[in-house]
C-alpha cells in the first residue's frame, strides 16, 4: 500500500477499509437536484450551502466594512465635506447652505456604528464563518454523505438570507435604521421617543435577528447531530480533526445561548409595542413622564450578555479550529498537544457561559457579584493561553510552507495574542473602571474579533478554496492581501489602545467636545487612512476570490496539500454523496505528519506492524 | 461625472489586480513551480522576521509616543485616592502580559522563519509533551491568581460605599480633609443624566439631597424635585461641579430617560446612570484643579497655547479642567454631554457654598409662589443665613450674632421629627435672634395637631432637664440649639400635619403653656442654682 | 498487503458506541434533533422565568397567587362557602392535572407504537389531544376571566398586596366588607365599576387614611406573556399531534423503517411542554 498515501485517482474501494451504507443504491443520485433552481438556489447539498453562506457573508462583510469607512471618515476628517456622499446617503448628509460643506447626521453616524457591529458580528462572523465551514467540512471530514438533515440545512441558509433581507430593508427607512448600538440596551432601544432609530428601524432589527436565531438553531442542531451520529467507521471522537471539535462545541454554545437572546428580544418587543415595563422604570422622555414602572434595564443586559459572551466564543472557536488545521498541514507537523487542545476548547466552551457579567461591571450591578465574574474571566485566559502555546509549538521543528492560508494562520496567532492579552486587563474589574466603554475596549474586541477571527476565516477560505471550486486562489494576490491586512489592521487598531487609556469613550461622533479627547486629531486621521487602505486590500481578496472561481489555477491532484484528513480523499469536485462508493473508514488520528520519516499518512491508511511498534514506543 | 470616473477607476483597479495575479502565476510557471514556491517561501520567511522587528518596534515606539497622553502616565497623574491603586494593578498586569507578548511573538515569528520549508528536511514528529502542557497551564494559572487577588482588593476598595456611620455634609470642616484616606463624612452630590446633558445637584448645607419624582418633572423643575420634602429647600443645581480636596464625595447617579454613564476620566470615576435606580460611586479628590494645572505647567507639551488660533491666549495647562462625560450610548447627542469638575481647597469650597446657596432652585423659583409648600413659614433657615451674610457684607463690623462657623453642622432644615428627640420649644428670652421668630412660629404651631404639640411639649421638659444637667454654658448652648430645633420641630409639625386645626389649637395651647411654665421653672432653677 | 495491515487495538473492530459508523446514543438523528431543539427551547423559557424572578423579587410587593387565581368557571368557587366563596388555585390545579394526564396518555400512545398497534396509538393520541385542547380551553377561560371580569392586562394589575395592616373603611360589594381587618401580606383585588377602578380606602394602624394601591405592573405583563408563550407551544403541540395522529391513521408509519418514531418525537415535544408548565406553575402560582 505504499502508494496509498498519494491516493491520486484511487477509487475508494481500493481503500483497505470502508463503510458501506447503501447510499448509492437509491438511484436518485443521477437526477438529484440537477435543475438550476434546485442546484444553485434551494440546494440541500452541504457544499453548495456552504458556498451560499460564504458569498452572502462576503457581501455583508463588504457592506459592514464600507459602513466603517463612512464613520471613520467622520472621525478622521470631521471638518471635511461629505457632500459627495449625498447621492448615496440622501437625507443623512446635511449640506450647509453657506459653505456647501456636507456633514453626516449624528443620528445616522450611530446607525452606521450599530449596523456595522450587528452585521459583522452576526451575519459575517457567525453565519459567514461557522455557517460556511461547519457546512463544508463537517460531513467531508467526518466521512458523511451530507448533514443529518439536508432539508433543515437548506432552511438554515434561507432563514439567514431572509434575516439579511429584513436588515437590508431597515437601512432605507425614513426614520433610519436602528441606532442604539449592536447591544441594543433599553430604554434607548425600547423608546422611539428617545431616538428615531428606535422606531421602525428597531422593529426590523429585532425581526431580522429573531430570524437569524432560527437560522443558527437549525444549523446548530444539524451540526451536533451529524457529529454524533454520522461519523464514519473508525472515526471516534478522539480522531476527529480539531476543526470538527471546534464546530461541535460552537454549535452547542449557540444552541444554548441564542434562545436567551431571543427571550430578551421578545421582552423588548413587548416593552416597545405593548407598554409593558420589563426593562423600563421611571422615565421622563419626549416631554412626558411614562407610566412604566418596576422594570430593570439591568435585566436586559443579563439576558443579552448571556448570549453576548458565548457569541464571541462562537466566533473565535471556529477560527481557532481552522487555524489549527491549516498550521498542521502546512508545517507538516502534528498539531502540538491535540488532547490538550480539545480539552481547551471544551473548557473555553464551558467557561464562556459563566463570565457574561464582565460586560456589566459598571452597569450598577452589585459589586460583590462582579468578584465572581472576575475570577471566571481570568480563568478563561488559561485555556486560551494553552492554545497559543500549542500553536507556536506546532511551528517548532516544522517544515513550513507559506501559502496564503498558512500566512493568515500565523497572523491569527499573533493577533489572538495581542487581542487576548488586553482582555486580561479588561477582565479585571478594577481596571475596567477607567477602561469600560473607552477605545481600549474597541481595540481589544476589534483585534480579537475583527481581525483575528477574520484571519481564521481567510485562512480557511484560501486553504479550502480548491475543495469548494476545484481551483486555487492566486498565490501572489493572497500574499499581498495578507501582508497588507496584517500591517494595516495593526495600524488601525493598535493606536486605539492609547486613545482608550486617555479616557476617550467609545461611540463618540466627535472628539472635539472635550479637551481630553480633542488631542487626537492626528491619530484619528492616521487610523482612518490606514482603514481605507486596509479595506482596499480586502477588495483585492474579493477580486481574487471571484476571479479564481472561473479562471483560477486548476486543481490537478486530489490532495494538493498532502493532508491527512478525509476531505482530500474525495474527487476534486465531489458530487452528491461525497464518495462514489462506500465511505472510507478511518484508522488513525488526523495528524500523522512527519511520522517515521513519512511526510504524511492519511487517516484512511491502516496501521502497519512497524508502525504499531513505533506507537508503543511513543504513546500519544 | 465624478461617479463615472469613480466607476472607471474601479474597473481599472480590478483589471490591474487580476493582471498582477496572472503575471505572477505565469512567471512562476516559467521559473519552474518548485523554484517559484521555494523563492516565495524564502521571501515570506524573511518578511516574518522583518515584521517581527517592525511590529515590536511599532509597539514600543507607539507606547513611547503616546506616553504623555495616557492617564496614569507622564503628566497625567491621577488626582484621586483609588486612581493610583488601580494604576498599580494596571502596571502589574502590563508587566506580566508584556513579557508574554514579547516572548510569544518572538517565538512565533522566529520559528516561522527558522523552520521554513526545505526540501531536504522532514518535520520532526512531536505530537505532544505533557510535561510542557502542565507547565504552561500552571504558570498562567498562577499569574491569573495573582492578578485576581490584587484586582479584587482594588475593586472592593474602589466600589465600596461610604461608611454606615458616615454623615452627609454640606460644609466641610477645614483641615479635616485627608488626601490619603478620605473622610468618614462625605459630600453627596446628585448627578442625573438626560438626553443630552447632566443635571448636577449639590445638597446644600444640610448635606442631604431631597427626594425627586419623575412624575413631577416640568419644564422648570427639570429633576422633578418634590418640594414637600424640606431637604430640597437648599439643593442647588450646578453649572459645574465644585468639590473640596481631600473630602470623600459620593456621587448619587441616576438618569431621567435612557442609560447614561457618569464618567470623569481623570478621576477614574465611572458608573452607569439608570432611570429609576440610583447608583453610586465614591471617590476622594487629592488635588485641586489649580494644583493640577501647576503640575501640568512643567511639561512642554502643556505649555503651548490652548487654542492654536489664539497664540496669545491662555496656555494649555492654564485652560485645563477636569471634565465629566457620558460613557454609555444614549442617542445622537451622546458625545456632547460635557460638564466641568472643579476641585478647590476647603476654604474656597465653603466660600463657594455660601455664594451658591442663594441660587437654590427652590428659593428662586418656588419660594413664595402658589406651589410653595412652606408658604406659611415666614422665614426659613436658609433665608436667615443669606440675610445675615448680606448684612455682614453691607456692614463688615462683627455683629452680636456669631456667624455660623463652617465647622457646625446646623441642624438640618429638613430633619424629620422622629421620636421627639430634638423637639423643644423654648419660647422664652433665650437670647437668640430667633426668639421673635420662634414666638411667631409658635403661634403658627397652634395649628398643628395634638400629637406633635404634646410630644413636643413633653420633649421640652426632657431636653431642658438634660440641658440643666450639662452645666451652665452647655445649657445655654443647648437652649440655643433647642430654639433652632424647636423652630425645626414646629416647622415640621406644620409641614407634616395640615389637618385637625381647632382641637389641635386648644390642646397645643395647653401644652405650650405647660411647656412655658416648665421651661420657666428650669431657667429659674438654672439661674438660681448654677452647677 | 493484508498481512502487513494491523488494525489499531483500541478501536475499529471493537464495536464501541463512539468509534464511528454507528449512533452513540442509539438514537436516530431525528430524535436527537428533537432533544437539542427542546434543550434550546428550555433556555428560552429559562430566560423568561429568570426575568420573572428578577422583577418579582425586586418589587416591594407582589400579588398573592391565592387571591389572583381563586375563581373557576361556572361559579364553582361559590360552592366553597367555607372559604368565603373562593377556591384558591383550584382551577389551575385542575388544569395542570389535565396536562399531566395528557402526558400519561402520550406515554401510552408511544407504548402502543412500540407494539405497532395502529389503533392503540390512534386512541391514546386522541385522548392526549383532548387533554391538550382541554388545557387550552381552561387557559382561555382563565385569561378571559382575568381580562374581562377582573380587568387585568399587560399593563394594569388590579391585584395588590397590603404592605401594612389596617381596617377597611368601605366595602367593595364582593368579598370585602366595611370594617374588615387585614394584615400585611394579604392580597386583594381592586374591582372596576363603570370603567374605572375603585381602590378602597382604609385606615392603617397609625390611624392614617390611605387608599389601596394597584399591584405591580410587571405581574400582568409577565403572566400573560409567559403563559401565552407556553400556550402557544401547547397549541402548536396540539396541531402537531393532530397531524401525526392523522398520519398514524392513514397507515404511514406501518411500513417505515423507524416505525412509529415520529410519534415518539411528538411525544418528546409534548412532555417538554408539560415539564415547562410544571416550572411555570411552580414559579407563578407557588412562589
Amino acid at each position: 500500500m505504499a502508494d496509498l498515501k498519494h491516493n491520486d485517482g484511487l477509487l475508494v474501494e481500493e481503500y483497505a477499509d470502508y463503510l458501506y451504507d447503501g447510499f448509492h443504491d437509491h438511484h436518485h443520485g443521477d437526477k438529484y437536484q440537477t435543475g438550476f433552481i434546485s442546484h444553485y438556489i434551494f440546494s440541500m447539498d452541504h457544499k453548495m450551502i456552504a458556498k451560499q453562506f460564504l458569498i452572502t457573508g462576503m457581501f455583508w462583510g463588504l457592506i459592514g466594512g464600507l459602513m466603517s469607512l463612512v464613520f471613520r471618515l467622520q472621525l478622521g476628517f470631521p471638518e471635511a465635506s461629505m457632500a459627495w456622499l449625498k447621492p448615496l446617503l440622501g437625507k443623512w448628509i446635511t449640506i450647509s447652505e453657506a459653505t456647501g460643506v456636507g456633514t453626516l447626521d449624528p443620528q445616522f453616524y450611530y446607525a452606521l456604528v450599530t449596523m456595522h457591529g450587528t452585521i459583522l458580528v452576526f451575519f459575517v462572523l457567525t453565519a459567514g464563518l461557522s455557517g460556511t465551514f461547519s457546512n463544508l467540512l463537517i460531513p467531508l471530514q467526518l466521512g458523511a454523505r451530507d448533514m443529518a438533515s439536508p432539508f433543515m440545512n437548506m432552511l438554515s441558509y434561507w432563514f439567514f438570507f431572509l434575516a439579511g433581507a429584513v436588515m437590508f430593508a431597515s437601512l432605507f427607512l425614513n426614520t433610519g435604521p436602528f441606532s442604539g448600538g449592536w447591544t441594543a440596551y433599553p430604554p434607548l432601544s425600547a423608546l422611539p421617543q428617545a431616538s428615531s432609530g428606535s422606531a421602525g428601524g428597531m422593529t426590523l432589527w429585532i425581526l431580522s435577528l429573531v430570524l437569524f436565531v432560527v437560522s443558527v438553531l437549525l444549523g446548530g442542531i444539524n451540526y451536533i447531530t451529524t457529529v454524533l451520529n454520522l461519523r464514519t467507521k473508525g472515526m471516534s471522537l478522539w480522531r476527529m480533526p480539531l476543526t470538527i471539535w471546534a464546530f461541535f462545541v460552537t454549535a452547542i454554545l449557540g444552541l444554548l445561548s441564542f434562545p436567551v437572546l431571543a427571550s430578551g428580544f421578545f421582552l423588548v418587543m413587548c416593552d416597545r409595542g405593548l407598554n409593558t415595563s420589563f426593562f423600563l422604570n421611571e422615565i421622563y422622555v419626549g416631554g412626558q413622564a411614562l407610566e412604566q414602572v418596576g422594570g430593570s434595564p439591568i435585566l436586559y443586559q443579563h439576558l443579552f450578555w448571556f448570549l453576548g459572551h458565548p457569541e464571541v466564543y462562537i466566533i473565535i472557536l471556529p477560527a481557532m479550529g481552522l487555524v489549527s488545521e491549516v498550521l498542521a498541514v502546512n508545517a507538516r507537523k502534528p498539531i502540538f498537544g491535540y488532547h490538550a487542545m480539545v480539552y481547551s476548547i471544551m473548557a473555553i466552551g464551558f467557561l464562556s457561559f459563566i463570565v457574561w457579567a464582565h460586560h456589566m461591571f459598571m452597569a450598577g450591578v452589585n459589586p460583590f457579584i462582579s468578584n465572581i465574574f472576575v475570577i471566571f474571566t481570568l480563568i478563561i485566559a488559561v485555556p486560551s493561553a494553552v492554545k497559543v502555546f500549542n500553536w507556536i509549538s506546532t511551528l517548532y521543528g516544522g517544515n513550513i510552507r507559506f501559502n496564503p492560508g498558512m500566512l493568515f494562520a500565523i497572523g491569527f496567532v499573533s493577533l489572538f495574542i495581542s487581542g487576548g492579552l488586553t482582555g486580561i486587563f479588561l477582565g479585571n474589574s478594577a481596571i475596567d473602571i477607567p477602561m469600560h466603554d473607552t477605545y481600549f475596549v474597541v481595540a481589544h474586541f476589534h483585534i480579537v474579533m475583527g481581525v483575528a477571527a477574520f484571519f481564521g476565516m481567510f485562512a480557511g477560505v484560501y486553504h479550502w478554496f480548491p475543495k469548494m471550486y476545484g481551483r486555487f486562489m492566486n498565490d501572489t494576490l493572497g500574499k499581498i492581501h495578507f501582508w497588507g491586512t496584517m500591517i494595516g489592521a495593526y495600524a488601525v487598531f493598535w493606536p486605539m489602545h492609547y486613545i482608550g487609556m486617555a479616557g476617550v469613550p467609545r461611540r463618540y461622533y466627535s472628539f472635539s467636545t472635550f479637551d481630553f479627547s480633542n488631542q487626537f486629531a492626528a491619530t484619528n486621521e492616521f487610523i482612518t487612512i490606514a482603514a481605507i487602505i486596509t479595506f482596499g486590500f480586502q477588495v483585492i481578496f474579493v477580486i481574487n476570490f471571484f476571479y479564481s472561481i472561473f479562471y483560477g489555477k486548476k486543481q490537478t491532484t486530489r490532495n494538493p496539500y498532502g493532508a491527512t484528513t478525509l476531505e482530500w480523499t474525495t474527487a476534486i469536485n465531489p458530487g452528491h454523496g461525497n464518495w462514489p462508493g462506500g465511505i472510507p473508514a478511518v484508522h488513525r488520528w488526523a495528524y500523522d505528519y512527519g511520522k517515521m520519516g513519512e511526510e504524511f499518512i492519511p487517516q484512511v491508511e491502516p496501521v502497519s506492524e512497524k508502525e504499531k511498534e513505533f506507537d508503543e514506543a511513543h504513546p500519544h | 461625472m465624478m461617479y463615472l470616473i469613480a466607476i472607471l477607476i474601479a474597473i481599472l483597479v480590478f483589471v490591474i489586480v487580476v493582471q498582477i495575479g496572472k503575471v505572477n502565476e505565469l512567471a512562476a510557471r516559467l521559473r519552474g513551480e518548485e523554484k517559484a514556491e521555494h523563492d516565495g517561501n524564502e521571501w515570506n520567511a524573511r518578511m516574518m522576521l522583518v515584521f517581527l522587528v517592525g511590529f515590536l518596534a511599532f509597539a514600543v515606539g507607539t507606547s513611547v509616543y503616546y506616553y504623555p497622553y495616557m492617564l496614569g502616565y507622564g503628566p497625567n497623574i491621577l488626582p484621586t485616592i483609588h486612581g493610583p491603586q488601580i494604576m498599580q494593578l494596571f502596571n502589574i498586569t502590563l508587566f506580566f502580559t508584556g513579557i508574554v507578548f514579547v516572548i510569544t511573538h518572538i517565538l512565533l515569528f522566529w520559528f516561522a522563519y527558522r523552520y521554513r520549508n526545505s526540501k531536504d528536511r522532514v518535520a520532526e514528529f512531536i505530537p505532544h509533551d505533557n510535561k510542557l502542557e502542565i507547565i504552561w497551564t500552571a504558570i498562567p494559572a498562577v499569574v491569573m491568581a495573582i492578578l485576581v487577588v490584587f484586582g479584587l482588593v482594588a475593586w472592593n476598595d474602589a466600589m465600596s460605599d461610604v461608611d454606615a456611620d458616615g454623615e452627609a455634609l454640606g460644609y466641610v470642616k477645614v483641615g479635616t480633609g485627608d488626601v490619603e484616606n478620605g473622610t468618614k463624612n462625605y459630600i453627596e452630590i446628585g448627578a442625573t443624566g438626560l438626553q443630552f446633558n447632566w443635571i448636577l445637584r449639590h445638597p446644600g448645607r444640610d448635606g442631604l439631597l431631597g427626594t425627586k419624582n419623575w412624575q413631577l418633572i416640568t419644564g422648570s423643575n427639570q429633576l422633578g424635585q418634590d418640594f414637600k420634602d424640606s431637604k430640597n429647600i437648599d439643593d442647588i443645581i450646578l453649572d459645574e461641579l465644585v468639590l473640596p480636596k481631600g473630602h470623600t464625595v459620593r456621587a448619587r447617579i441616576s438618569s431621567r430617560d435612557v442609560l447614561h454613564n457618569f464618567d470623569i476620566p481623570h478621576f477614574f470615576v465611572k458608573m452607569d446612570a439608570i432611570p429609576g435606580m440610583p447608583t453610586y460611586f465614591k471617590f476622594t479628590p487629592t488635588m485641586t484643579t489649580e494644583e493640577y494645572r501647576d503640575h501640568l505647567s512643567q511639561f512642554p507639551e502643556w505649555q503651548v497655547p490652548a487654542d492654536p488660533e489664539e497664540p496669545d491666549g491662555p496656555q494649555r495647562w492654564e485652560a485645563f479642567n477636569f471634565e465629566l462625560a457620558c460613557a454609555e450610548l444614549c442617542g445622537k447627542g451622546h458625545y456632547s454631554m460635557r460638564k466641568i469638575v472643579r476641585v478647590v481647597t476647603e476654604e474656597e469650597y465653603n466660600a463657594w457654598l455660601d455664594q451658591a446657596e442663594s441660587t437654590s432652585f427652590y428659593l428662586n423659583e418656588i419660594r413664595g409662589t402658589d406651589d410653595d409648600p412652606f408658604l406659611s413659614r415666614p422665614t426659613l433657615q436658609i433665608e436667615k443665613r443669606i440675610r445675615e451674610r448680606e448684612a455682614k457684607k453691607a456692614k463688615p463690623a462683627p455683629s452680636d450674632v456669631p456667624a455660623p462657623t463652617p465647622g457646625d453642622t446646623p441642624a438640618p432644615e429638613g430633619q424629620p421629627l422622629e421620636g421627639g428627640e430634638t423637639g423643644s420649644i423654648q419660647p422664652l428670652n433665650s437670647g437668640t435672634v430667633g426668639t421673635s421668630t420662634t414666638t411667631t412660629t409658635v403661634g403658627n404651631a397652634v395649628q398643628s395637631t395634638v400629637n406633635s404639640a404634646t410630644i413636643t411639649g413633653t420633649n421640652v421638659v426632657n431636653s431642658a432637664t438634660e440641658a440643666v444637667q450639662t452645666g451652665v454654658n452647655t445649657a445655654i448652648n443647648a437652649v440655643n440649639n433647642a430654639a433652632n430645633s424647636a423652630t425645626n420641630a414646629v416647622n415640621n409639625a406644620v409641614e407634616t400635619t395640615k389637618e385637625a386645626a381647632s382641637s389641635a389649637a386648644d390642646k397645643a395651647g395647653d401644652a405650650i403653656d405647660k411647656a412655658k411654665d416648665k421651661a420657666g421653672e428650669v431657667k429659674d432653677n438654672l439661674l438660681n442654682n448654677p452647677k | 498487503m493484508a498481512d502487513t495491515v494491523v488494525h489499531d487495538a483500541d478501536v475499529e473492530l471493537q464495536d464501541e458506541a463512539w468509534s464511528g459508523g454507528k449512533k452513540p446514543f442509539k438514537v436516530g438523528y431525528g430524535k436527537l434533533m428533537m432533544w437539542y431543539f427542546l434543550l434550546s427551547d428550555a433556555f428560552t423559557f429559562a430566560g423568561f422565568l429568570i426575568a420573572y424572578g428578577t422583577l418579582r423579587f425586586s418589587s416591594p410587593t407582589w400579588p398573592v397567587p391565592d387571591v389572583v387565581f381563586s375563581t373557576a368557571p361556572f361559579g364553582i368557587e361559590k360552592w366553597f362557602t367555607f372559604w368565603d366563596g373562593q377556591a384558591p388555585l383550584l382551577f389551575v390545579t385542575f388544569m395542570s392535572f389535565l396536562l399531566i394526564i395528557s402526558s400519561v396518555t402520550m406515554v401510552r400512545a408511544v407504548q402502543e407504537g412500540h407494539r405497532e398497534n395502529k389503533r392503540g396509538v390512534t386512541y391514546w393520541m386522541f385522548l392526549t389531544i383532548i387533554g391538550g385542547i382541554g388545557f387550552l380551553s381552561c387557559q382561555a377561560w382563565e385569561w378571559s376571566n382575568l381580562i374581562g371580569k377582573e380587568h387585568m392586562t399587560m399593563t394594569t394589575n388590579p391585584f395588590g398586596t397590603h404592605y401594612e395592616g389596617g381596617t377597611y373603611l368601605e366595602g367593595d360589594g364582593h368579598h370585602i366588607h366595611k370594617d374588615d381587618t387585614f394584615n400585611a401580606g394579604d392580597g386583594y383585588l381592586i374591582h372596576m365599576h363603570d370603567g374605572k377602578f375603585h381602590p378602597l380606602k382604609y385606615k392603617n394602624e397609625a390611624g392614617e387614611t390611605k387608599e389601596m394601591l394597584m399591584g405591580p405592573k410587571a405581574f400582568g405583563a409577565l403572566f400573560f406573556f409567559i403563559t401565552g408563550f407556553h400556550g402557544f407551544h401547547v397549541f402548536s403541540g396540539v396541531i402537531f399531534l393532530i397531524i401525526i395522529m392523522v398520519n398514524v391513521m392513514s397507515g404511514l408509519y406501518v411500513k417505515r423503517k423507524n416505525g412509529y418514531e415520529m410519534v415518539e418525537k411528538v411525544g418528546l415535544y409534548w412532555h417538554f411542554v408539560d415539564l415547562v408548565w410544571v416550572f411555570v406553575f411552580l414559579v407563578f402560582y407557588l412562589l
